[in-house]
């Protein structure tokens, strides 16, 4: 990778690494890794389970402190959670206790807006979701598609720099996953936001994105960065894409010959 | 056209359920059996129509049917203050503690063991140092109340506060929450449900050492009126104020809950 690609992005994960200890052992769960995204761009990390996925989008959050390396948003080093960072989890995270409105006004609340301007902004976002008539549903009255609508309005109120997305459609079926792959698309194609998206469905991850890193085991490295070229705005017609197929299966035995232990991967750096 | 298939409960039955009576039923037969045959004397267990009876006048007075007549009132309201304001006393010290007891684990470490060894003495052991300390009447009696009362309420708020889920706290810390906007926007809430628990358990103790502090000599209130008519072989009374007691404490529990329908959200989970 050349310094041109570096220089233009804006989220920069540097030889970053961590270690758990765990019954007196010391284990690497992400070893040197390193990638990057540019401002409005869509990246996706797939890799085997267990490979760090969930560790390095933790680092990333600011809930995990790296163990080497460095993490940078715009040039600030990351230090800890904050607003600038939305992060999308695999599970159900709303709160119970407030309602739609109020949870996608909880972090516009917190900022110090009023409990009007608060809820006025919240419903333009969740317009944006398709969820405007639900503002004043409880969580527990919605299907999981609906919350996971609900929990990336909540992220897109606080207008974030970039958005951390954990596996967030893994616990839906088949046809609300497409449905919310779409409608990531949509928004993010609106807000020109940054997205990080981890997922170990490859499919998911090249339909997404226009660069996916794949990951080897544990330790979690970078193996490989492949391009994804695939036209946008994708739709649902870009799954039977043979573009998409031959990429997939590219990725595909990648992980594969990845998952092999004598297997000694070139790891990637982008300088 | 066919009916809908529902799953929904079976409709609500249109007739009363007389299972809940009948034991009622039979210990008011053999209340009556033991008292109208004569087995019983007046001085140990007045027949069920005297109670009514003297309940009728300790409430209203009509018939002056003792010292106590018309009293009902005057004795509550004491006893109701007392209750109040020990249980008050309890829960302001109480939920603050034990919810910051759940959710810091500094607190946790300083609080905690203090309390849990403090707890293991019975309320009832506090009575002769309290009345020591507080003479007797109506200090001993909050100080026993909000005394006993807070342990339920401390519990049950760290409870709460432990119960939040991690989730949630990394969802507000992402969403910008300070430690401070932490407690007050997802600790507080999401412990609310054990909390209320925690103040109904309190409420509950509150009345029981009530009568305990009212026994030791004062002037009114509900449990001075029991041990008076106790020493004056006023049975009747005795009983009457039983039945007040478990009255009034009910409809402060039924309040209380009320208050917490206002508060509390309405999808708890």
């Amino acid at each position: 990778m050349d310094p041109a690609f570096l220089q233009s992005c804006h989220l920069v994960v540097n030889r970053v690494s961590k270690r758990f200890v765990a019954n007196g052992e010391s284990l690497w769960a992400v070893r040197d890794l390193t990638l990057c995204a540019r401002p409005g761009e869509f990246a996706a990390v797939v890799g085997p389970s267990g490979c760090g996925k969930s560790t390095l989008l933790a680092m990333l959050a600011g809930f995990e402190p790296v163990t080497e390396g460095s993490i940078t948003l715009e040039g600030r080093p990351v230090a800890g959670p904050g607003p600038d960072r939305g992060v999308a989890f695999q599970e159900d995270a709303l709160f119970p206790w407030l309602t739609v409105a109020g949870n996608v006004g909880y972090g516009l609340r917190l900022q110090g807006r009023s409990r009007a301007a608060a809820r006025e902004e919240a419903l333009r976002v969740l317009n944006l979701v398709g969820l405007e008539e639900f503002a004043d549903y409880y969580p527990a009255q919605l299907s999981g598609g609906m919350r996971q609508r609900v929990a990336l309005a909540r992220l897109l109120a606080n207008r974030p720099r970039a958005l951390l997305m954990d596996e967030p459609f893994g616990a839906l079926d088949a046809l609300t996953r497409m449905e919310m792959q779409q409608l990531l698309l949509e928004v993010w194609t609106k807000l020109n936001v940054t997205v990080l998206f981890v997922t170990h469905d490859v499919e998911e991850a090249i339909f997404l994105a226009d660069r996916v890193y794949v990951l080897t085991a544990r330790p979690g490295r970078v193996l490989r960065r492949v391009e994804v070229d695939l036209p946008r705005p994708r739709t649902p017609d870009t799954y039977t894409d043979p573009a998409l197929t031959e990429l997939r299966h590219e990725v595909l035995a990648l992980l594969l010959e990845a998952r092999n232990p004598s297997y000694v991967p070139e790891v990637v750096y982008p300088y | 056209m066919a009916e809908p298939l529902t799953l929904d409960a079976p409709a609500p039955r249109r007739c009363l359920d007389w299972l809940p009576f009948v034991l009622p039923g039979m210990l008011l037969s053999t209340w009556l059996l033991l008292t109208g045959t004569g087995h019983l004397p007046e001085y140990v267990l007045p027949s069920p129509g005297r109670a009514v009876l003297t309940a009728v006048d300790f409430v209203w007075g009509r018939w002056q049917l003792n010292a106590y007549s018309g009293t009902f009132l005057g004795h509550a309201a004491a006893s109701l203050q007392r209750v109040a304001l020990g249980f008050a006393l309890a829960a302001v010290v109480g939920v603050p503690c034990g919810l910051l007891t759940g959710c810091s684990q500094w607190t946790r470490r300083l609080l905690d063991p203090t309390v849990h060894a403090v707890r293991a003495v019975p309320g009832i052991g506090w009575l002769p140092i309290a009345m020591v300390w507080f003479g007797v009447g109506t200090r001993t009696t909050v100080f026993l109340i909000a005394l006993a009362a807070f342990f339920p309420i401390y519990v049950n708020a760290a409870l709460g506060a432990r119960s939040v889920r991690p989730l949630w706290v990394r969802a507000a810390k992402m969403l910008g929450a300070s430690r401070r906007d932490l407690f007050f926007t997802v600790t507080l809430p999401a412990g609310l449900t054990a909390t209320a628990d925690g103040l109904r358990l309190g409420l509950g103790v509150s009345w029981a050492y009530l009568v305990l502090g009212e026994l030791t000599g004062v002037p009114d209130g509900l449990g001075a009126v029991m041990m008076d008519a106790r020493m004056n072989g006023q049975v009747e009374i005795i009983l009457v104020t039983m039945l007040a007691i478990a009255v009034v404490g009910r409809l402060s529990d039924l309040l209380l809950l009320a208050l917490f329908r206002r508060v509390l959200p309405p999808q708890p989970r």
